[in-house]
């Protein structure tokens, strides 16, 4: 130690604290009971020494810290040297002052731990360090000092020219009698009064309030309008950006407001170039089903206005309804409120070519949604790929087709449903089958027929096979009362009685015959003794005194 | 005892105590004892002693180089107050005490008799802290007179030299915008860190005492006018921020946008940007464009997901005027930024002042002052312009003035409270003989209460072989 350094032992024990809680940082979290203990004794022995000893400043070097040129920590350089981290992110020397707290020192110890992650940021320690304003820690960095190597040349300089008297010009002893550059009584020229102070307050007020974004975007704007550089990559990069951030914070408008202003921005652009490119990466990113979800929540919880969620839809599905159907959840609750309703059947309506492919295409999800706005629209051009995904592997593929083809007012589409009444999927056969009986389809009779013709299958619900027998009385009227008349005296198997359930499909059948035969028939039923038999054949007669009532 | 940042109505307390004894002590320094405005002062100050008084049981006031306590809490200076801090501590800094303690509540009389007291004070040297505390004890006001407060402990980073600091901060920012402007000019990205370590310099400097910082704008370069032009724009900038109360992390923001403002020139070509003689249409043209060369390299410049607003729009708008007359050309109207406001009558001033190649008749400071005054509200900010004025004076630093004593003199420093009337380097006497005079203040007043001096020209400090910058640092060193 050198005699008179009063204050090495007391830097020595300072970096010896600073040192102990860089280490007890790295090995704990922030809430952990030792490293609160470590750092709050840490604070209190700095603080201590500070008071007593004055400001302790340090040199940096890349293995060691100095005080008054005497070693007080050395460490190879590493990440694990606390001496190394400060000197690779350029700093000299650093000061510790009287008066330091306890969360300045804490601020100063997380941004070298911070720099330390990540080295080569643009925001570096010093930059940290400066923001933070730490008022008790100073420091110097490597440009200061080098800087402080220049002296100014004050010697060189001859401010003050020695040479002959230079005798008063005749414009400036003029000088005297002219009026002043400026009345220099006006106050007004200079003087904030309060009226202005209030204005200079607000406008700061504001200033501050501004996200000064939609300033950026219209700069970008015109940047793009009238480019100066071939390239607008990076433009349209930035542009991407402020989506990003616009879709982090739900600003759905922002987005859409983006693509109105910049799109016309594109016209020059060629077909497939790069800034096409980029902006169509923009509206895919705009499309992507987590986005799309949480447009849906937002709407469905009110948070987001159904006006805005709407003009979103209008916005991004035009180009890429695929996408957006893709990522829409639920379009049918969605659709139940009207403004939503009349976006996608808008959307679709303007995209027909587009909703063809989806209805027909790979994605069911995509193909059930887009059946469903085909539902909507009942344009016949549908028709056929709405029959063509009746084909489909997906149940409610089918069933999604189905309910929407019923909607055409088209003899073409009973064709197809008729197809559907020996459908796998059960709900699909019964939408088939209502939609056969409700339009007398009288063409799909040999279709029923067959079925009516098969054995019972176990596999079918009961109510699916009243159904069947219903279509063929419908479809069959008079033509078919015979055959089911002999149906309902037929045995199943030697001595054995009618089957019943069997017997009530069949007075369902003959019921739906609505011919005089058939009605005696099922009047004969009801007088079964057989409880099933007879209740619906009573069902099928009290149908009918309704039936006649309202007719009356 | 509580100090009274406790709480919020406490730390109001205390601003309202500095303001109150500031026009306490400025009435009695111009009206009679018995005037209604001094009375009325003196009410004000006794009220505000006694809520004190309520609050902490006292009421001491203290004021340091840099600091204005109340009752032991800081009383932070504000736009409103700027002016105010300003003076009350160059008030009781020539008085040479720390400030007063009331042990009791003074009454409206007291406090008059109190202002009245040391307020008249100022300027006659007339007294010392003790015989002030006497005179004060036998007119019956119960308040001790506090001693200076102590000199800040020994600082490792004190740098003596200020002048010599200021100078190497500039002269640093100067080198740091020619490397930035020149690798960049060769493709290279913008290296950000290094002018952002000059920018907050400036901005320490500037917080700290920003005539030094200002006066060195007169440091022309005529080979590197581009990049002392940044730098000076960055000074004025900072400043005049610092002036309308921007935070320490806003005069950041405002003086990277500001020594960024003409990174578009880098795309201008050489034979334009360094032409001689006047710029053709085509020339002038190639040169308006250098607003959007410079947002659009910010922005192609930026690092990914950070986006640099201010810088980007103050390149892109400060040849903006406030009715949006300029360039560049816009497509659709806008509102300025406030910073590109600021800029823009910083770069207008230094571009106006600064002698080029081209220019065969550089505008004076003070002609541009004029320009400037008479372009608020159509072109410039009024309210900053005011506030612009206020910083530089009617006679900026570096003005070369005839006086009427037919001395002639360099403005060296602003004189906030007498922005037309600085303080001057006396460089030529009467006689036409060049000397190294003194620095006067052109506010000083002869036995008879007159002016002593008065500026009545600006002359053109070239034609007298005037060094104004070196006039500037020899005053400061």
């Amino acid at each position: 130690m050198k005699p008179g350094s009063e204050t090495l032992k007391p830097a020595a024990e300072l970096v010896h604290e600073i040192v102990r809680v860089f280490k007890v940082r790295r090995l704990y979290a922030a809430a952990h009971p030792q490293r609160v203990e470590v750092e709050a004794a840490a604070a209190g022995c700095i603080q201590e020494l500070l008071a007593e000893f004055g400001a302790i400043d340090l040199a940096i070097s890349e293995e060691a810290l100095t005080h008054e040129e005497e070693t007080v920590y050395r460490h190879p350089p590493g990440p694990e040297s606390l001496a190394f981290l400060l000197f690779r992110e350029g700093l000299r020397r650093v000061a510790f002052y009287p008066g330091l707290e306890p969360a300045e020192l804490a601020t100063f110890l997380d941004h070298v731990a911070a720099t330390a992650l990540t080295p080569g940021t643009e925001t570096d320690l010093v930059a940290r360090l400066w923001e933070s304003n730490l008022v008790h820690i100073r420091y110097a960095f490597v440009e200061q000092l080098s800087d402080q190597e220049w002296v100014p040349p004050a010697a060189g300089r001859e401010p003050f020219p020695e040479h002959a008297p230079i005798p008063l010009r005749d414009e400036e002893l003029q000088a005297i009698e002219e009026p002043r550059l400026l009345i220099e009584g006006d106050a007004t020229l200079y003087f904030l009064d309060d009226a202005d102070l209030a204005t200079l307050q607000a406008e700061l007020d504001d200033e501050k309030s501004r996200t000064l974004v939609p300033e950026s975007l219209t700069c970008l704007r015109e940047l793009l309008m009238e480019p100066v550089h071939e390239d607008a990559g990076p433009l349209l990069a930035a542009l991407a950006e402020v989506q990003a951030s616009y879709l982090e914070q739900d600003d759905f408008d922002g987005v859409r407001t983006i693509h109105a202003v910049f799109e016309p921005c594109l016209q020059r652009s060629p077909e497939g170039s790069a800034d096409r490119a980029a902006f169509a990466d923009m509206r895919r990113s705009a499309l992507e089903p987590a986005v799309l979800a949480r447009l849906a929540a937002r709407v469905d919880a009110g948070a987001t206005d159904e006006a805005e969620g709407a003009g979103y839809y209008r916005a991004f599905g035009g180009e890429d309804l695929r996408a957006l159907l893709s990522g829409v959840p639920e379009l049918k609750k969605l659709c139940q409120r009207p403004i939503f309703m009349e976006a996608f059947a808008a959307l679709a309506e303007t995209n027909l070519p587009a909703l063809r492919a989806a209805i027909a295409g790979d994605d069911p999800d995509v193909a059930c949604a887009a059946a469903y706005l085909a539902s909507l629209l009942a344009d016949p051009c549908l028709i056929e790929p709405l029959g063509a995904a009746l084909g489909s592997a997906e149940s409610r593929v089918r069933l999604e087709a189905l309910l929407a083809l019923k909607q055409f007012q088209d003899r073409r589409t009973i064709e197809y449903i008729a197809r559907r009444i020996d459908d796998p999927d059960p709900a699909v056969r019964l939408y088939a089958l209502r939609h056969l009986i409700a339009h007398r389809h009288a063409a799909a009779l040999p279709r029923v027929a067959e079925l009516v013709e098969r054995p019972p299958d176990q596999g079918r619900p009961l109510a699916e096979r009243r159904l069947v027998f219903e279509a063929y009385g419908t479809l069959g009227g008079e033509g078919v009362v015979r055959t089911l008349a002999a149906r309902l005296r037929l045995r199943r198997g030697l001595l054995r009685k009618l089957d019943p359930e069997e017997a009530a499909c069949v007075v369902v059948g003959l019921a739906a015959t609505r011919t005089e035969t058939g009605r005696a028939l099922v009047e004969r039923a009801a007088r079964s003794r057989h409880p099933l038999i007879q209740r619906v054949a009573r069902q099928a007669m009290e149908a009918w005194a309704e039936r006649a009532a309202t007719a009356t | 005892m509580s100090p009274v940042t406790a709480s919020n109505p406490a730390g109001a307390l205390g601003r309202d105590l500095v303001h109150n004894l500031f026009v306490a002590l400025r009435s009695a320094q111009l009206y009679e004892p018995t005037n209604a405005t001094l009375q009325a002062a003196a009410g004000r100050l006794s009220a505000t002693i006694r809520e004190l008084h309520l609050l902490d049981g006292v009421a001491r006031f203290e004021v340091g180089r840099d600091i204005v306590l109340v009752n032991d809490a800081r009383v932070r200076s504000e736009l409103r107050s700027y002016t105010i801090h300003a003076n009350i501590q160059r008030f009781f800094a020539a008085l040479e005490i720390g400030g007063f303690e009331w042990t009791e509540v003074p009454d409206d009389g007291e406090a008059a008799r109190f202002a009245g007291i040391v307020g008249r004070l100022e300027g006659t040297g007339a007294t010392t802290p003790d015989r002030l505390a006497i005179s004060l004890a036998e007119s019956g006001i119960g308040v001790a007179v506090l001693p200076p407060r102590p000199e800040a402990p020994r600082d490792p980073f004190e740098d003596p030299n200020r002048r010599a600091r200021a100078e190497r901060t500039y002269r640093h920012s100067v080198a740091v915008t020619r490397d930035l402007m020149e690798s960049t000019r060769t493709g290279r990205a913008l290296q950000r860190f290094r002018v952002r370590r000059a920018v907050q310099s400036i901005v320490d400097q500037v917080l700290e005492d920003e005539t030094l910082l200002v006066g060195l704008t007169n440091l022309r370069d005529y080979d590197e006018p581009t990049f002392t032009h940044s730098v000076n724009v960055c000074i004025f900038a900072v400043s005049l921020g610092q002036k309308i109360g921007l935070t320490r992390l806003e005069l950041y923001e405002l003086g990277m946008a500001a020594l960024l403002h003409d990174i578009g020139k880098v795309d201008v070509p050489h034979e334009v940007l360094n032409k001689a003689g006047a710029l053709t249409r085509e020339e002038w043209s190639v040169m308006r464009r250098h607003t959007r060369y410079g947002a659009w390299r910010l922005v192609a410049d930026r690092t990914p997901g950070s986006m640099p607003i201010h810088e980007m729009l103050v390149a892109f708008e400060h040849h903006l005027h406030l009715d949006l007359t300029g360039y560049p050309n816009l497509f659709s109207d806008r509102r300025l930024c406030f910073y590109s406001k600021i800029v823009e009558i910083c770069d207008s001033y230094d571009a106006g002042t600064t002698p080029r190649v081209y220019k065969s008749d550089p505008i004076t400071p003070a002609q541009m002052i004029e320009i400037l005054d008479r372009g608020k509200g159509v072109r410039w900010d009024p309210i900053l312009i005011k506030a612009f004025i206020s910083l530089l004076g009617l006679y900026p630093v570096g003005c070369y003035c005839l006086l009427d004593t037919m001395e002639k003199a360099v403005v060296v420093a602003a004189d906030p409270e007498n922005v037309h009337r600085p303080r001057v380097k006396l460089v030529y006497d009467p006689s036409g003989n060049p000397q190294e005079g003194p620095v006067v203040s052109l506010a000083e007043r002869d036995a008879g209460g007159e002016f002593m001096r008065t500026v009545i020209k600006v002359l053109d400090p070239e034609r007298d072989g005037i060094d104004v910058a070196g006039a500037f640092l020899a005053s400061a060193g």
